[in-house]
């Protein structure tokens, strides 16, 4: 154990003076004068936080076989259209979630707001055709009622996520 | 000027009576509308739209259940406490409108005979004293009813 002791010290020791000896006292300054200017500014730069197109884009669309049909406004998934269901029923084989989120979308028919129950059909493996990602009124996971980056799944027997069916089960008029 | 009679100024007493009173008797309703929208944005996904809830995974029934919480002590309190409501971050006037809707709506033979609905005020107290542990006060809440012979679920 000493011995060890005492080979750490001559190795600090040794790299310590050998340190010393190589560089001034100004570039090692410089040099840490350089990371703190970094570590502060880094943060600062811009960068893109909208993962992609499509949270800029809106859901004002007619055509129900398309991802911007307006009663998509909040789905982030595969639509049940591509994936052998409609858009408001689960395809054969799959199972709707007993668990969901509600949220609200406007018909630009009618003007008028609906509320669209978002559920996750489960049991089959991930469908992967027609990819939406729309999040209008969807909030952070700490709302988890009104989040959708949630496998809506969790609470069947079969847990895997297939695809999202967009039903209406109301509208909004207070 | 039209002439104001009796039964007029009768009306409009027991209505500031019953108003102030708060016991809502049959035919009232004690909530508005945004209270079921509220209930299908914030609530319905889990509790189910027909509030039958999912017991085995730990989502509670409202069904003939939920008002049975207000025949405890400190269960009308618990209702305004529970995280489901309190993660919505409704306003309290809102909260209370809401859980009104839920308890007319879905409480059933669970509701004591006099209820008295929520005011914003009482669930503005209930929200601010809630207790750290709420799962902790629901087993006690629930070990009041089965005492008295509820089936709780």
């Amino acid at each position: 154990m000493k011995y060890l002791q005492d080979w750490m010290d001559k190795f600090a020791e040794r790299r310590v003076r050998q340190t010393a000896q190589l560089t001034s006292r100004r570039s090692a300054l410089a040099r840490v004068g350089k990371w703190m200017v970094a570590g502060a500014a880094l943060p600062m730069l811009p960068f893109d936080r909208s993962g992609g197109e499509a949270q800029a884009a809106l859901t004002t669309g007619n055509d129900p076989m398309a991802c911007d049909y307006w009663r998509n406004c909040a789905l982030d998934g595969f639509l049940c259209n591509c994936c052998g269901g409609s858009i408001s029923q689960c395809p054969p084989g799959t199972e709707v979630s007993k668990v969901t989120w509600v949220g609200t979308c406007q018909n630009p028919k009618d003007g008028k707001d609906y509320l669209v129950s978002y559920n996750d059909c489960c049991g089959k493996v991930a469908c992967g055709r027609c990819l939406c990602n729309f999040n209008e009124r969807e909030r952070p996971g700490y709302r988890m009622g009104v989040h959708n980056d949630i496998n809506w799944c969790m609470a069947n027997t079969q847990t895997m996520y297939h695809c999202t069916v967009s039903a209406i089960v109301g509208t909004a008029q207070g | 000027m039209k002439k104001i009679n009796r039964r007029d100024i009768c009306i409009a007493l027991s209505a500031i009576f019953f108003s102030a009173s708060g016991i809502v008797s049959a035919g009232d309703k004690p909530y508005s509308n945004q209270a079921r929208i509220d209930f299908l944005l914030h609530c319905s996904g889990c509790h189910a739209q027909d509030g039958r809830g999912l017991e085995h995974k730990g989502i509670p029934a409202l069904k003939d259940q939920v008002g049975y919480f207000l025949r405890t002590e400190g269960g009308r309190a618990y209702l305004m406490q529970i995280p489901g409501l309190l993660s919505t971050g409704m306003p309290d006037a809102l909260a209370a409108d809401v859980t009104n809707y839920i308890l007319a709506r879905f409480a059933g033979a669970s509701l004591p005979e006099k209820f008295v609905p929520y005011t914003e005020e009482e669930a503005k107290r209930y929200r601010e004293t809630r207790p750290a542990d709420i799962p902790g006060k629901r087993k006690i809440l629930a070990g009041q009813l089965r005492a008295m012979g509820v089936d709780i679920r």
